[in-house]
């Protein structure tokens, strides 16, 4: 069994002021290179639990544990970057916060910030030209993937993706999507992919859970969505993506 | 035909943002313009009823009944918006008015198009917004903000209805919903659809969605209508490149494959 990036127990959250929980015993982990998707629709706990897992928000109950700090690429990629600063400059924030960091895939570059982003955006199949960009001169599909270099430009073990591709139409999603999956292959990430799109989760995770009032109702591996066992909530889903 | 365009452009200064646009969508039926976000396709929907941005103007003809919408001045438009042609937007936070209830701008609209004293008004509403399956009272009281996304679209498709026009333009109506709310918000468009006998222009990107609602689907890119037919038709079989392209971006749930249409996303990392 290859070792966990992160594992779930039992995580229960209840905002102050409401009577209802956001997260319910939710459990699960994640291996090494695996990606799950969480699919489920508004207000179904799916990104109480991204911002639980982040750290932004604190679990009422139950254990997170991480093997190590996990980044996010979150839903509206205008509000990620800051739009007084040029793209590099955001783009390698954390690089120069954390200097002590010398990922692999950027040893022949690192002692150079504008070959160093040069490399990232590279990776992500944008032209170097967008480091002394601002934020408001690139598309909604660009501004989405300097969201992603930045993220893996730490390497870090484990990515999560709450909604990443849900301000994109098609043709820009399935570039994002295989974008994603390339990344994944090349550098052996982890994925938590937070969607209510069932097609793209499905696309794009090897396992599947699904959420529903705060409860994590259903987990299984993508080759058995259409198993009679499914929950009659999966099914559902099922229903509305099935063409 | 109920409507028909025929070579509809519309200009942005000299800059032709819609090419030459036929379209033709008969009593009753589901017409989708499918396409990406600067296809042309919501200027498109717009220009029917006049609701252009002043900086744009639109040449060709858009005939309603046989009457070329075009030609008509402001004062004969605003009795036809909303009686017989009527929208339902994307955004559904701005269908509202945020300061005043629900009730009272379903009050405004039949005020505008009825001479129904306001009793009879009241109970019209109602009865309106008990259709779309909303809790009649509590709804007709309630501001925009107090009811939740795919609550407010369902008012709006109420209002849209109401007055049982025989055009309804719907500009991606679910875009902004999930999926299962979506769903459902489409389900009571098409129940609507078949208790009112209207015909429904329904702009959108999702070609799930086309399939599942829409008699004829046209494709759109860069201004232009490049693929009409029936969708079962079109997107099994597309013969246009783009429409190639938009069927591969879109994950199948069987068979799924390594990556997404890969060869026709190639070119043009936007």
């Amino acid at each position: 069994m290859k070792e966990a990036v992160i594992a779930v127990k039992n995580a229960a959250k209840t905002y102050i002021g409401s009577s209802r929980a956001a997260l319910d015993s939710v459990s699960f982990t994640i291996i090494r290179g695996e990606c799950l998707g969480i699919v489920g629709e508004s207000g179904s706990g799916k990104s109480t639990l991204a911002k639980c897992i982040l750290g932004i928000q604190e679990i009422s109950d139950g254990e997170i544990t991480l093997s190590d700090k996990p980044q996010a690429v979150l839903q509206n990629p205008s509000a990620s970057l800051n739009p007084k600063l040029r793209i590099i400059d955001s783009l390698l924030e954390p690089l120069d916060a954390q200097k002590h960091l010398l990922p692999s895939f950027l040893a022949d570059v690192c002692h150079d910030r504008r070959k160093t982003g040069d490399k990232l955006l590279s990776m992500v199949s944008l032209p170097g030209g967008c480091l002394d960009q601002y934020p408001h001169q690139l598309s909604g599909g660009q501004k989405q993937r300097v969201s992603i270099a930045r993220a893996i430009s730490v390497e870090p073990r484990l990515i999560v993706f709450d909604e990443p591709t849900a301000s994109l139409d098609v043709l820009v999603q399935a570039k994002v999507l295989n974008l994603l999956k390339d990344l994944q292959e090349k550098l052996g990430l982890s994925y938590l992919f937070i969607s209510h799109d069932l097609a793209a989760v499905n696309f794009m995770s090897q396992r599947i859970g699904v959420m529903k009032d705060g409860q994590l109702l259903d987990l299984f591996r993508r080759e058995a969505l259409f198993s009679p066992q499914r929950h009659p909530y999966t099914k559902q889903l099922i229903e509305v993506f099935d063409s | 035909m109920l409507l028909s365009m025929n070579g509809l452009s519309i200009y942005h200064k000299k800059r032709c943002i819609v090419d030459k646009v036929s379209l033709a969508l008969a009593y009753g039926e589901w017409h989708a313009v499918a396409g990406e976000s600067g296809s042309g396709k919501s200027v498109t929907a717009l220009s029917i009823a006049g609701l252009l941005p002043n900086e744009l103007s639109a040449e060709g003809s858009i005939f309603y009944e046989g009457i070329d919408l075009l030609t008509f001045s402001h004062k004969k438009m605003r009795l036809l918006r909303g009686k017989k042609i009527s929208y339902i937007f994307q955004d559904y936070q701005g269908s509202f008015t945020p300061f005043m209830t629900i009730g009272s701008q379903f009050d405004e609209m039949l005020c505008t198009h009825t001479d129904l004293p306001k009793k009879a008004r009241q109970t019209k509403a109602l009865l309106s917004l008990e259709e779309v399956g909303l809790p009649p009272e509590r709804t007709f009281c309630s501001y925009p903000f107090q009811l939740s996304g795919g609550q407010v679209q369902r008012a709006a498709i109420a209002m849209a209805t109401m007055l049982q026009p025989k055009l309804i333009i719907a500009d991606e109506p679910t875009t902004a919903l999930d999926s299962i709310t979506a769903t459902a918000v489409l389900q009571l468009l098409k129940k609507r659809q078949s208790e009112t006998g209207c015909g429904v222009l329904f702009i959108t990107h999702d070609l799930r969605t086309v399939k599942k609602y829409s008699d004829t689907v046209s494709v759109m890119q860069y201004g232009r209508i490049v693929e009409t037919g029936r969708p079962h038709h079109v997107l099994a079989k597309p013969k246009h490149e783009y429409t190639k392209q938009l069927v591969s971006a879109l994950p199948p749930l069987c068979n799924v494959p390594v990556r997404l249409g890969r060869e026709a996303l190639k070119e043009g990392l936007k």
